[in-house]
This record gives C-alpha cells, structure tokens and sequence, in this order.
C-alpha cells in the first residue's frame, strides 16, 4: 500500500470501517512507514488537543430565564407577533369576498340612475316656467275675449251692435 | 425516563413541564455548541434562549420525524450562523478572541494552566474558523455534541458518507493548522 493510499483509507480505519485484511495492511504499512505513522499520531493527537477547549457552565438560572422570556412576549405581543402569528383562514376570507360580491351586485342594480339629474332638474323648472306662461296666457286671452262676451249670459253687453 | 419525542409531545400538549424538562438535557449542550461556534461567552446564552424558544414555538407543529436532537442542533446551527454572518460584518476576529475570558475573575489568581486553556482556545478557533462551513459544522457535531454520522447528516442535510468526508478533510485540515501544537501519541488508533 502506498502513503497517498493510506491517507486516504485513515477514516475508515479511524471508524473501523475496513475488513481484517485491509486493517491489517495498514497496519503492516504503518509499521514500516515512518511518515504514515507521523500522520496518524497528529491525527490522534488533534482529537485530544480539540479536548482542551473546556465547556462553558451556563447560568444556573437559565430554565427560569426562558419562562419569563416567553411570559414577556405573551404579554406585548405587539404588531410583529401579531403579523407572524397572523394564520390565513380561507373560509373567512371567502365568506368576506362573497358578501362583497353580492353587496355589488345588489346596489348597482337598485341604485337610481344619477347620469342625467342635472338636465333633469333643468327640465322640470321649464316645465313649470312653461305651466305657469300657459296660464297667464290664458287669463290675459280670457281677458281679453271678455271685451266681445258674453260668455255666459251675455248680460254685460250693451249698446250699438254690443251685447246685453 | 421518557424519550425527547415524548416530551415533545407532550409540550405539543401543553404541558410546559416537559419541555422544561427537555431543557434541562440539552441546554448545557445547546450552549456550548453556540459558544464554540461564536466564540462569544456573553451572547451564548441569549443565543441558546433563542433557540429553545423557536423550539417551543413551533410545538403545535410538531411531527416527531426524525430524532429531537438533530431538530434542536439544526435550529441551533441556524441560529448561530445567522448570528455569526450578522456580526462579522461589525466585529473582527481579535476582538471575538479577546473576549474570551470576560467572565472570569480577575481577582484570582491565573494559573499557568488557565493561560494555556484561553490560549488553546484561541488557537483552536482561530483554526476552525478557516474551515468551510459543513467541515466546521460537522466536526464539532461529532467531536463536541457527540452526535453520530447519522445524526449529523440530518442537521446538514446531506448523506453519512458526505459527513465522514466533511469530518476527515477537516480533520486533515486542523493537523496542517496545529502541527505546532500537536503531540505525537503512541500506536495508531485514534
């Protein structure tokens, strides 16, 4: 077995991966190969230098500390939490959107036509302006026609070739 | 003892007892892993608060798939990835280093084996921190949180065999980095 094969069977070695044959010619390179040795000490040696990072104690209270994180953020849920707990409910929305729908529908059918209410109002001044000269018309004719009675009886008439 | 999945469960229920309970197996670990990836002693633990909360939040949905730690160290190396991402842009490496030690008393005396321990430990993550990001991740899944191959290919999403490369280039990686500061150790196994 050459080094650069050696190097590159060390994990399953390492994990105890390989048959007995192949542990055992490692292990026979290993005992003549002075490098390959070198590289498998450091790489046992690095195991044990990784040890000396220690653990960090946490703080007695941390348990504690976690209830009354969560007691704050029931307490001020505020916009965000709001927004993030926010769950869309489907039948909600369609149930709104239907009822939108038909509110529609149903104003635009039965709401007044107010296209035309300005010539409207127009007309219906004329009209009266229109009623009230046909009146005065006909009083100012009636009048008038009263000179050459009678109408009614005639009583008022009088004189050469007038009524009596 | 009950499972992780069953307190899960039961949490998903309601019942806030068990999820302390869960807390109390995992938090240590939870807050290790984010200090070894951070590096910052004082953020850990508001760092680990985060994640157990997003794991209480998400309770109500749920499925007890797949195992509860590879859940709570995905979450975990979410957490700490974005932080990590979000404050390089404002902090540079020598101040994450000297950090380190914050917390202890200056009032005491510092024995020489402390001054080695902070030492290694800046080497030691000074060295990680050239790492790409799956080697980094999953060597301390498997060296520090002990987690399996199996395990660790559910965090990162990716298969066992994928895992043991990450872990073995890394490894490969880290002898090149602290060749200085390694000892020779007596026959083979490792």
């Amino acid at each position: 077995m050459e080094c650069r094969e050696i190097k590159e069977t060390l994990i399953e070695y390492t994990l105890g991966d390989l048959s007995h044959v192949e542990k055992a010619n490692i292990e026979s390179h290993l005992d003549g190969c002075i490098e390959c040795r070198g590289f498998v000490s450091e790489s046992k040696g690095l195991w044990s230098l990784l040890e000396t990072w220690d653990e960090v104690e946490p703080s007695g209270d941390f348990i504690s500390n976690f209830w009354d994180n969560v007691e704050e953020t029931k307490a001020s849920p505020g916009f965000l939490n709001w927004i993030q707990n926010l769950k869309p409910n489907w039948t909600l929305a369609g149930a709104m959107a239907s009822i939108f729908l038909v509110s529609i529908i149903t104003f635009g059918a039965f709401s007044p036509d107010t296209r035309n209410s300005i010539f409207m109002s127009a007309d219906e001044r004329d009209e009266l302006i229109l009623i009230e000269l046909d009146n005065a018309i006909s009083r100012e004719t009636a009048d008038v026609l009263s000179i050459y009675g009678p109408w009614d009886g005639g009583s008022e008439i009088n004189g050469n070739g007038g009524f009596n | 003892m009950e499972s992780d999945i069953e307190l899960m469960l039961r949490t998903k229920d309601g019942d806030d007892g068990a999820f302390s309970e869960l807390m109390n197996r995992h938090y240590k670990g939870v807050l290790n892993y984010i200090y070894r990836f951070t590096n910052l002693r004082e953020n850990s633990e508001d760092l680990a608060q985060e994640v157990f909360l997003r794991v209480y939040r998400s309770a109500s949905k749920y499925r007890p798939e797949a195992k509860f730690t590879t859940w709570l160290y995905k979450i975990a190396t979410n957490v700490s990835l974005t932080y990590v991402k979000k404050k390089n842009t404002n902090i540079s490496l020598d101040e994450m280093t000297e950090n380190i030690g914050e917390y202890e008393d200056s009032d005491v005396e510092i024995s020489d084996d402390i001054i080695y321990r902070k030492e290694m430990r800046n080497v030691i993550f000074s060295a990680m921190e050239t790492l790409p990001e799956r080697e980094k991740i999953a060597i301390m899944l498997c060296k520090y949180e002990g987690l399996s191959y199996e395990e660790t290919a559910d965090v990162l999403e990716c298969t066992v065999g994928a895992v043991k490369a990450y872990v073995h280039r890394g490894r490969m990686k880290l002898v090149d980095k602290l060749k200085p500061y390694l000892m020779e150790e007596g026959k083979y196994g490792m």
